[in-house]
C-alpha cells in the first residue's frame, strides 16, 4: 500500500513539473529616458570615451531605463530573458553632413553592426536582424538596457564627424518607447 | 561469480597464512601492498585538459591515487597505479596560449558548457626498487601508462587590438585518444607505524605526451581564417608530491 502511495505522489509529481519546470520565463518591459555615449574598442572590452577615437575602432552606445517591468516568473531566484512589449522595428544610423562620397542625411546603417555579447556567445549582428535580438533576448546589466552598435566600415579620413540614430518601436499607441531620434554631439576620429 | 570468489577467498587465506606463517617485523618485507594517498601536483598546461578528477575542485591542484603492487625478496617490485589528478584553471591557460599564437589580439575562450567532462584519469604500470632501513624504507619507482587528456570544446574569440577585427571560433575535438602515454620518475619513503600498516610521502615527476585534433570552424571572422583542423602536440611536464597510507596485505 505504501508502495503504490509513493508511486502516485512520484507521478503527480512529475506530471506537475512537466508544465512548470525548465520552461523559459519572460521578463516584460518597456524602455525610456535613451541616452547615448561615445565608445571606444580598441581594447579587450568598448569603453566610453569623451576625446578622439580611433577611427577602426569607433562605437556609439545607446541607453534606457527599464520601465514597467512584469516578472515573468514567481520565483525571485529565477532568471528570466527581457522581453519587449513593444519591440524595435528600425535601427539605424544617419550622418548629418557626410562623409567620403556619402552625401549628407544618408543612411549609412550598414556601416554599423550590433555586439551581442553574452558568458557563451560573441557575434557582431547587423542593424537589420539586431531588432528581433534587442527585443527579445537582450541582458539587462545593471538595471540598464544597453548596447554598443560599431561602425565597421569608418570614414576614410580622420576628423569631426556628426551622426544621429533613428530608434522606432511597435508602440501600439503606447506612450512608451516613442519612435526616438538621437543626434549625437560631433565626435572626432583620428 | 562462485569462480571468482573462491579465488579472492583463497588468495585472502593465502595471505592470512603468509603472515602467520613468518615472524613479523618491522623491516621491509616481501609480500602484496596496498596504498592510498593524496598528493598536491602542479602541471604544464597550455591547450591541455588534465583536469579536475572525480571529488576534487577544478583548480585545486590536488590529486588522489590508489596503488597496488608485489615486492619481492630481492627488494625489486611491481606496481599498478589508479590516479586522477587535478590542475589549475584551464580557461585561462587555454587563453594564454592562444594569446601567444595570435600576438596583437584579446583571446576569449568560451567552453560550450559549463558541464563538460571535468575528471582526467591515470593508469600505470611499473617497477621499483627498495632500500630498506630501520622500521621503512625508500623506493624509487620508475611507471609507464596513460593519462585521459580531454579536448576542451568551445569557442574561441579572437579580437585585434585597436580595432574592431575579431573571430569567432568553434573547436571542436576529433581523433582524441583515450588514454596519453605517461612516464613517471618518482621515489617514496615508507614508514611502518605497525608490522601491517604505515605513512608514506612521495614525490613524483610526470610527463604526459599527447596530440589532440581539433577541427575548427568559423562563425564570424573579420581577417583571413587560419587552417581548418589543427593538431595540437604537447609534452606536458608535472610534478607532484603527495603522502599517504600504505597496508600490506600479505607477506612471505
Amino acid at each position: 500500500m505504501n508502495y503504490l502511495k509513493w508511486l502516485v505522489i512520484s507521478g503527480l509529481m512529475l506530471s506537475i513539473c512537466a508544465f512548470t519546470c525548465n520552461q523559459e520565463c519572460y521578463d516584460s518591459l518597456d524602455l525610456q529616458n535613451w541616452s547615448t555615449q561615445w565608445i571606444n574598442n580598441s581594447g579587450e572590452e568598448p569603453q566610453p570615451a569623451d576625446g578622439p577615437i580611433p577611427k577602426n575602432a569607433f562605437g556609439i552606445r545607446l541607453k534606457a531605463d527599464p520601465v514597467n517591468q512584469v516578472r515573468g516568473s514567481s520565483d525571485d531566484s529565477e532568471t528570466c530573458f527581457p522581453l519587449l512589449i513593444h519591440p524595435f522595428t528600425e535601427i539605424s544610423l544617419i550622418t548629418i553632413d557626410g562623409f567620403d562620397t556619402i552625401p549628407a542625411q544618408t543612411d549609412i546603417s550598414d556601416r554599423f553592426m550590433l555586439r551581442y555579447s553574452t558568458k557563451n556567445n560573441l557575434e557582431y549582428i547587423d542593424l537589420r536582424n539586431a531588432t528581433i535580438t534587442l527585443s527579445e533576448l537582450w541582458e539587462i546589466t545593471d538595471n540598464s538596457f544597453r548596447f554598443d552598435l560599431l561602425m565597421v566600415d569608418p570614414p576614410s579620413q580622420p576628423g569631426d564627424y556628426r551622426f544621429s540614430v533613428q530608434l522606432r518601436f511597435d508602440t501600439l499607441g503606447a506612450t512608451v518607447n516613442q519612435d526616438t531620434l538621437l543626434v549625437l554631439p560631433t565626435v572626432t576620429l583620428q | 561469480m562462485t569462480k571468482r570468489f573462491n579465488a579472492i577467498l583463497f588468495l585472502g587465506l593465502l595471505c592470512i597464512q603468509a603472515g602467520r606463517a613468518q615472524k613479523v617485523s618491522k623491516q621491509w618485507t616481501s609480500g602484496l601492498f596496498g596504498s592510498l594517498s593524496a598528493q598536491y601536483g602542479a602541471y604544464q598546461q597550455p591547450l591541455k585538459n588534465v583536469i579536475s578528477p572525480y571529488f576534487v575542485a577544478p583548480g585545486s591542484g590536488l590529486g588522489f591515487s590508489a596503488e597496488g603492487g608485489i615486492a619481492f625478496k630481492n627488494h625489486l617490485g611491481m606496481k599498478l597505479l589508479l590516479g586522477a589528478v587535478s590542475t589549475s584553471n584551464m580557461e585561462a591557460d587555454i587563453e594564454k596560449e592562444l594569446e601567444a599564437q595570435n600576438p596583437g589580439y584579446y583571446a576569449d575562450f568560451v567552453p560550450f558548457s559549463d558541464f563538460q567532462e571535468r575528471r582526467s584519469t591515470q593508469l600505470a604500470f611499473g617497477f621499483t626498487y627498495a632500500f630498506p632501513f630501520k622500521n621503512g624504507w625508500i623506493e624509487p619507482e620508475i611507471m609507464f601508462g596513460g593519462t585521459q587528456v580531454f579536448a576542451y570544446q568551445g569557442h574561441t574569440r579572437l579580437k585585434k587590438a585597436g580595432s574592431h577585427d575579431i573571430m569567432v571560433q568553434q573547436y571542436r575535438s576529433i581523433n582524441t585518444p583515450p588514454l596519453s602515454p605517461t612516464m613517471f620518475l618518482g621515489t617514496r619513503v615508507s614508514r611502518y607505524l605497525t608490522p601491517w600498516f604505515g605513512v608514506f610521502a612521495n614525490i613524483r615527476g610526470m610527463s604526459t605526451w599527447y596530440s589532440l585534433d581539433y577541427w575548427t570552424s568559423q562563425e564570424i571572422t573579420f581577417f583571413p581564417p587560419p587552417k581548418d583542423i589543427i593538431t595540437v602536440k604537447k609534452t606536458a611536464l608535472g610534478i607532484q608530491a603527495g603522502a599517504g597510507i600504505f597496508l600490506q596485505i600479505g607477506r612471505w
